[in-house]
This record gives structure tokens, C-alpha cells and sequence, in this order.
């Protein structure tokens, strides 16, 4: 793992640990999370795809 | 007497060692007798035989492969064509993972797994392409 990944793995982690805790649970949906990274990736990915007339 | 950091590590390790004979997605649990000095006094250490820490840096591994594919397409150091490419092999690999892991609970499909990050490797690949 690269430095960079283990930042963004940590950033993930980190924010599915506030939202368990926001919402009163002792499991963090750590799944649930890497999920809405990926999907905003792809999102943006598809944008710039779009934007170069693809 | 045992410094509570010493402790912890000799707790992770009988751990890891009881892994391949836990129960799927049984939960271990450890409790000390309480002192007033600083050992821990208790807590639920990680689930063993669930599956999502062996996958979350492939789930980044993804995640950070379309990122680069966008920059990189702003950039205009790839085609539209090489993005296009990731964004199918970065979706086939994200299938590969859901399956691999579908729920906390589940335990690792290690071939999907594997194919998904054989296809990031493809991915890497991808990019790595002059246009």
C-alpha cells in the first residue's frame, strides 16, 4: 500500500467511525463507506469523460 | 507485570493464531480483571473471520485508479479511449470486490478478490499507456 492509500484508507475509516458514533451504533460500516468513495470517483471520472466529448 | 502495550501485542498475536479456528464472523471478546494500575480493563477486539479490512485497500486501490484516469484525462496525458477503458476495467473490478466481500460478516471470497486486483493491475497498465 502506498503511502497516499493508507492516508485515503485512514480518511475512510475515519469518517465511517463519526457517522457510527453520529448515529448511536458500535459498528462502523466500513463497506458502506469505500463504496461512496468509489462511486464518487467513478462519478467524476464520467464527468471528465463527458467533458473531453466522450 | 505486564506493560498494557506488552499485553496488547501478546493478545493480537494468541489472537491471530486462534484466526484459522475461529467461527466465521464470530466476534472475540476479552476481558481482564480491572486494575488500578493502566492495564485494560476490557473490550471486543476485532471480529475475526470477516473480510472487510482484507479488502479495503483494493475498495482504495479502485477508487484512487479512476481518480488518476480523470486527472490524468484533464490532463490530456491519456484518450478518452484509455478512460473509457478504466472506467470498464475499474467496474469490473469493483464487481469482483462486492462479491469478494459482500457484507461485513461474509468471509473472503479470495478468487474474486484476486481477479479484482489482477484487473487494477490492468488498470495501472492502462495509464501507464503513451497516447
Amino acid at each position: 500500500m502506498t503511502p497516499q492509500q493508507a492516508r485515503t484508507v485512514a480518511a475512510a475509516l475515519m469518517a465511517a467511525a463519526d457517522k457510527a458514533e453520529a448515529q448511536g451504533s458500535d459498528q462502523v460500516e466500513t463497506l458502506a463507506e469505500l463504496r461512496a468513495l468509489d462511486d464518487a470517483a467513478r462519478a467524476d471520472l464520467a464527468a471528465a469523460i463527458k467533458d473531453a466529448g466522450g | 507485570m505486564l506493560k498494557t502495550h506488552t499485553l496488547i501485542i501478546l493478545v493480537t498475536i494468541a489472537l491471530g493464531l486462534l484466526q484459522g479456528c475461529a467461527t466465521p464472523g464470530a466476534s472475540a471478546q476479552l476481558a481482564t480483571q480491572g486494575r488500578s494500575d493502566n492495564t485494560i480493563s476490557a473490550g471486543t477486539l476485532a471480529t475475526v473471520g470477516t473480510c472487510e479490512m482484507d479488502v479495503a485497500a483494493d475498495w482504495t486501490a479502485l477508487a484512487m485508479s479512476r481518480q488518476r484516469a480523470a486527472r490524468s484525462l484533464r490532463a490530456k496525458t491519456i484518450t478518452v479511449q484509455q478512460a473509457l477503458q478504466v472506467q470498464l476495467l475499474a467496474d469490473s473490478a469493483r464487481q469482483d470486490l462486492e462479491a469478494a466481500c459482500p457484507s461485513t460478516k461474509a468471509q473472503l471470497d479470495v478468487g474474486r478478490r484476486d481477479a479484482a486486483r489482477a484487473t487494477l493491475r490492468q488498470i495501472a497498465a492502462t495509464l501507464e499507456k503513451k497516447p
